[in-house]
C-alpha cells in the first residue's frame, strides 16, 4: 500500500495550491482527481496566471498525482480506495484534505433533457474539450456567478450569445456589485466581463420555463414577470448556482451542513487529521480556494507566521463567499409540469415524485436517484422541490468496477 | 496541434490528441445530438461536463457506460453509441 | 358474521401479504408501519421467487409460494415487473453434481420442473460462467419481482387503515403506539422481521445481516439468478460468516450481486472486508463480472431461526398474537404461501399445505 503525509481530494485551484504548498515544506503529497489534468472544473485547460505557478509545481517529486482517479470508498485507518480506468489502488494518509470543489445545481425544468440543453460550467467543460461553439446561438440561464465569464468565454470561441436570462432581481444583483467593490480586483475582472458582453441582451428577473424541442433544443421560454416569450437557439446552458460536493466528508463522517463541510477557522473538519478547502467550505471562488491552500499546509506543518497570514487572507476572501451565497444559493423554481422529468437516469417523472411519502419512498417505489449518478443531479433537484433530506452516504462513492470493491478482501478485518 | 485518429460508430475520425470522448465526438457532429437513449427511450447526450451526470456514458473499446467528457481520447479507440441495446425499464 | 379487526405491525412483503390475504376473506385491516412500505428486508432483498429444498418443508411452502406468484406476477407483470428467469444452480465439483441429481428428483416429486444441466448444458445456458464447472440444476419456474412495489400494491388493494408509526407494546386485544396511543383489534400480526424480537423478547429469531451490490445495465450479460450450490449447503444453517456466488437479472438489464451472512452484527454500515470477499468469490465464478460498474451497495438483516423454517401461526402463550416472520432469506418468496397459510389458520378453514412444520409453538415447550 502507498502511504503519503498528506492525500489531497481534488486538483481544482484550492488543492494544487495546498499540494504546491505541502511539498515545499517538505512533505510528500498524493493529489488525487477524477479529471484527465489538475485545474479544476473551471480553470482545467485555462491558462491563468493566478494558477499557473501551482501548476507547474506539480512536477515536484514530492508530488505524486492520480489523475483520472476517483476515490470509490473511504477506510478506517486512514486508507482510501480509489479506481482509475486501469486498477484500483488502496492510499494510506496521515492527512487528508478534502479539495473536492462544487458542482452545479442543476434543476429540472420542461425540455431540460433535450440533447443541446447543458448546465452552464457544463458548457464551458464542453467547449474546452474541442466542442464547435462558432455560430451557435446560445442562451445562457439560470442564476449565479458563473454566468458571466462562461458568455465572455462562449463569446471569445464565436458563439452567439442570444441573451443572458437571470433569475435574480436586478437590485439584488447590483447590492452583489457593491460587494465586489471590496475587492479589486474582482471588480475588473466585472468590468472585463461587461466590456466584453456589450451588445449581449441581460434579462434579470426572468426564468426559463421550458426548453423546446423535439430530438434537440431549438429554443426556450421565459417568462419575466406576467410576461412570456420565446427564444430560437441552438444550446441552452443552465445552471442554478454551484453546491458543493460534500459525499467523501460525509463517508468520513465529518459535520456538514447543505451548503458546506463544517470546520475550523483552520480548516479542521470535525474528524481528526481532515481538513477541507475551497469550495467544500462554501461556494468562495478562485482566490478564496488559493488562499485556503496555502493555510491548510501551513497549519499541518504549524509553520505559525504563515498561519496568521493566511488567515487573515482567508477570512477577506470569504466574506465574498457570504455574499454569493446571499445572492445566489437561493433559486427560484418553476411549477414543473406533471411529465417533467426529475430524475434523469431512471426517468422518474414530478407525477410519479409529487405525492411521495419521502425520498425513500420514491427511491424504493420509483427508482428516483438509483442510477449512475447516485442521485448527484436529483438528489438535489429533489431537496429543493419537494424538501427531501439527503441519505447517508455509503460506498461506492462514485460507480467503481466489482473488481475495485473486490480489493477490499485484502484490508485487514481488525481495523474496522 | 498532435491529432490522432479514433473511430465513432466504425466511423474514422481525426481529432485533436489532448481531447476527451466527448470533445471527439462534438467535433465528429455539426450539432449536439442524442448519445445515448434513456431508459424511457428519450435522446440524451453530455449535460455537466464534469463527469457527475452521467449522461454522456458510451461504449469504449467494448466497455459499456464510459463517460465521454472524463475519457481521453486514444489513438485507435473504438467509441460506439447509440444503438440501444438498455433494457427498457 | 361482522368483519373482524386485525393489526399487522410491519409493511414489508409479509406483513402487505397478510393484509392482502385476510381483507380478501373479510377481515378490516389496520397496518403499522415505522418507515415506508417495503422497505426493511423486503428493498434490501434480492426480490428472489426460489424453490428451495433444504428441508422438506421448506420445499412444500416455497413451492406452494412460487406458484401464487406466477400467478400474481402474469395478472400484473408491469407492477411486480416479474421475469420468469429460472435460476442455475452451478456445481463446483462432480460431488455437488450428484447432489444436483438427488434434488432433480425431490423437486419432480414436490411437482415443480428442475433439469440436470451437464457442462455443456450449463454454458449453454449462462457462457459467463468460468470455464471447468461440471454442471448444475435449472429451476424454471423461479422469478425476480420488484419486491418494494410488490409490497406497496399488495397493501393498495386492501382498503385498509396504513399508520406510520412505531409499535411499542403489543398488549391483549391491541397495540401501543410510540406517539401513546392505543389500538385494539382482536388479532395481532407481527411481521416485523429480524426486528420481531424488540416487541416479542423471547422469539427465536437473529439477524443475520447481508451485503447486496446492483450494477449499472447490462441486459444479456446473465440469463438466469446463478448461484453456487455450495449457496443452499452452507449459506442457511451455518453458524459462521459465510460468502456465496449468488448473482440475478432485474427486468432492468442491472445485475443483482450476493451474498453473504453475517450472525450477530447489529451496525448497518458496509462492511468492507465482508464486502470485498464476497465479490471475490463472485468474480471466481463469472471472471466477466470483475470489469462490470456498480452503482450501490447495502445491507439488510434476514429474520433467522434455529431450523431455518418461519413462525407462522398464533403465539402459543400470548392470546391474540399471530406471528408471521423468521422468512431468513426466503421473506419474498414465501410471503404469499404465508399468507394464505395464516388467513386459513385465522378464518378456520382449511390451508393449502400443512401448517405443522411452521407453527410458532414448535419452539415454545408446552405448560
Amino acid at each position: 500500500m502507498q502511504s503519503y503525509d498528506v492525500i489531497i481530494i481534488g486538483a481544482g485551484p484550492a488543492g494544487m495550491h495546498a499540494a504546491h504548498a505541502l511539498a515545499s515544506r517538505g512533505q510528500h503529497v498524493a493529489l488525487i482527481d477524477d479529471n484527465p489534468a489538475a485545474g479544476g472544473q473551471i480553470w482545467r485547460g485555462v491558462n491563468n496566471k493566478s494558477i499557473q505557478p501551482a501548476r507547474a509545481a506539480l512536477e515536484s517529486p514530492h508530488i505524486t498525482t492520480y489523475y483520472q482517479t476517483r476515490v470509490i470508498a473511504t477506510l478506517a485507518s486512514q486508507q482510501l480506495l480509489v479506481e482509475n480506468p486501469r486498477d484500483a489502488h488502496l492510499l494510506h494518509y496521515r492527512h487528508l484534505i478534502i479539495a473536492s470543489g462544487a458542482r452545479e445545481l442543476l434543476l429540472p425544468v420542461a425540455g431540460w433533457t433535450l440533447p443541446g440543453v447543458t448546465g452552464i460550467g457544463g458548457l464551458q467543460a464542453l467547449v474546452k474539450a474541442g466542442m464547435p461553439i462558432a455560430n451557435k446561438r446560445v442562451v445562457i440561464a439560470g442564476t449565479g456567478p458563473l454566468i458571466w465569464p462562461v458568455a465572455v468565454f462562449l463569446r471569445m470561441h464565436g458563439a452567439h450569445i442570444v441573451a443572458i436570462a437571470e433569475q435574480q432581481s436586478l437590485p439584488r444583483l447590483v447590492r452583489f456589485g457593491l460587494h465586489l467593490a471590496r475587492y479589486p480586483r474582482k471588480i475588473w475582472q466585472a468590468v472585463g466581463y461587461a466590456a466584453q458582453l456589450i451588445g449581449v441582451p441581460f434579462m434579470a428577473d426572468s426564468h426559463v420555463i421550458a426548453i423546446t424541442g423535439t430530438t434537440q433544443s431549438t429554443g426556450v421560454r421565459i417568462q419575466r414577470g406576467d410576461h412570456q416569450f420565446q427564444l430560437t437557439c441552438d444550446y441552452v446552458a443552465i445552471g442554478h448556482h454551484l453546491v458543493p460536493n460534500l459525499d467523501i466528508a460525509q463517508s468520513l463522517g465529518c459535520d456538514t451542513t447543505p451548503a458546506a463541510v463544517t470546520t475550523t477557522g483552520l480548516l479542521a473538519t470535525t474528524i481528526p487529521h481532515v481538513y477541507a478547502i475551497g469550495e467544500a467550505r462554501g461556494i468562495g471562488g478562485l482566490d478564496c480556494a488559493i488562499a485556503e491552500g496555502h493555510l491548510v499546509a501551513a497549519v499541518i506543518c504549524r509553520d505559525t507566521s504563515a498561519i496568521t497570514q493566511w488567515q487573515q487572507r482567508v477570512a477577506h476572501e470569504r466574506q465574498l463567499a457570504t455574499a454569493i451565497a446571499a445572492t445566489f444559493a437561493t433559486p427560484a423554481t418553476t411549477p414543473l409540469a406533471d411529465d417533467t422529468i426529475v430524475c434523469r437516469c431512471e426517468d422518474v417523472t414530478h407525477a410519479q415524485l409529487q405525492h411521495a411519502r419521502d425520498w425513500r419512498t420514491a427511491k424504493l417505489q420509483q427508482r428516483c436517484g438509483m442510477g449512475p449518478c447516485q442521485g448527484r443531479i436529483c438528489g438535489a433537484a429533489t431537496q429543493h422541490l419537494y424538501g427531501w433530506g439527503p441519505d447517508a452516504v455509503r460506498p461506492p462513492l462514485r460507480p467503481a468496477r466489482v473488481a475495485t470493491l473486490a480489493l477490499l478482501q485484502t484490508i485487514s478485518t481488525d481495523v474496522e | 496541434m498532435a491529432t490522432l485518429t479514433v473511430f465513432i460508430n466504425n466511423r474514422s475520425y481525426t481529432c485533436d490528441a489532448s481531447t476527451t470522448v466527448a470533445g471527439a465526438i462534438t467535433q465528429a457532429t455539426p450539432q449536439l445530438s442524442a448519445t445515448r437513449q434513456s431508459v424511457r427511450d428519450m435522446p440524451r447526450t453530455m449535460v455537466c461536463g464534469m463527469g457527475i451526470c452521467f449522461e454522456c456514458r458510451v461504449t469504449i473499446n467494448g466497455a459499456a457506460h464510459q463517460l465521454a467528457c472524463q475519457t481521453p481520447v486514444a489513438s485507435g479507440m473504438r467509441i460506439t453509441y447509440g444503438e440501444g441495446g438498455d433494457a427498457k425499464l | 358474521m361482522s368483519p373482524s379487526d386485525v393489526i399487522i405491525i410491519g409493511g414489508g412483503i409479509v406483513g402487505c401479504a397478510c393484509a392482502h390475504r385476510l381483507a380478501e376473506t373479510g377481515w378490516r385491516v389496520t397496518l403499522v408501519e415505522r418507515d415506508t412500505i417495503g422497505s426493511g428486508a423486503t428493498a434490501a432483498g434480492m426480490g428472489q421467487i426460489v424453490a428451495l429444498d433444504d428441508s422438506p418443508a421448506e420445499l412444500v411452502l416455497t413451492a406452494d409460494s412460487q406458484r401464487r406468484w406466477h400467478t400474481l406476477g402474469q395478472a400484473n407483470p408491469l407492477i411486480h415487473e416479474y421475469t420468469p428467469c429460472g435460476t442455475v444452480w452451478v456445481a463446483s465439483d462432480d460431488e455437488e453434481l450428484t447432489l444436483a441429481a438427488a434434488k432433480v428428483s425431490s423437486y419432480h416429486a414436490a411437482g415443480l420442473h428442475a433439469e440436470l444441466l451437464d457442462a455443456a448444458a450449463l454454458y449453454r445456458h449462462e457462457p459467463n460462467l468460468r470455464p471447468g464447472l461440471p454442471g448444475g440444476l435449472r429451476i424454471a419456474g423461479d422469478a425476480v419481482v420488484y419486491s418494494s412495489r410488490s409490497a406497496a400494491w399488495l397493501w393498495e388493494q386492501t382498503g385498509g387503515t396504513l399508520i406510520h408509526d412505531e409499535v411499542t407494546a403489543i398488549q391483549s386485544g391491541g397495540v401501543t403506539l410510540a406517539n401513546g396511543r392505543q389500538l385494539r383489534a382482536d388479532v395481532v400480526v407481527l411481521a416485523t422481521g429480524s426486528r420481531a424480537r424488540e416487541l416479542v423478547p423471547t422469539l427465536p429469531i437473529r439477524p443475520k445481516k447481508g451485503h447486496l451490490v446492483i450494477t449499472d445495465r447490462y441486459p444479456g450479460f446473465i440469463h438466469h439468478q446463478v448461484a453456487e450450490m455450495g449457496y443452499a449447503k452452507n449459506a442457511h444453517l451455518a453458524d459462521v460468516d459465510s460468502v456465496a456466488f449468488n448473482i440475478q437479472p432485474r427486468a432492468t438489464g442491472q445485475i443483482l450481486i450476493g451474498s453473504c451472512r453475517q450472525y450477530d452484527i447489529h451496525t448497518p454500515e458496509v462492511d468492507p472486508h465482508m464486502l470485498g470477499r464476497m465479490l471475490q468469490r463472485c468474480i471466481d465464478f463469472m471472471p466477466g463480472l470483475a470489469t462490470l460498474s456498480t452503482l450501490r451497495v447495502w445491507t439488510g438483516y434476514r429474520a433467522a431461526t434455529p431450523d431455518g423454517l418461519p413462525l407462522i401461526g398464533p403465539h402459543p402463550h400470548i392470546p391474540g398474537l399471530w406471528l408471521a416472520t423468521g422468512h431468513e432469506g426466503l421473506g419474498i418468496t414465501t410471503s404469499l404461501g404465508t399468507a394464505d397459510l395464516l388467513a386459513a389458520l385465522l378464518n378456520h378453514t382449511s390451508p393449502a399445505i400443512n401448517p405443522s412444520p411452521y407453527l410458532p409453538e414448535r419452539f415454545f415447550p408446552a405448560h
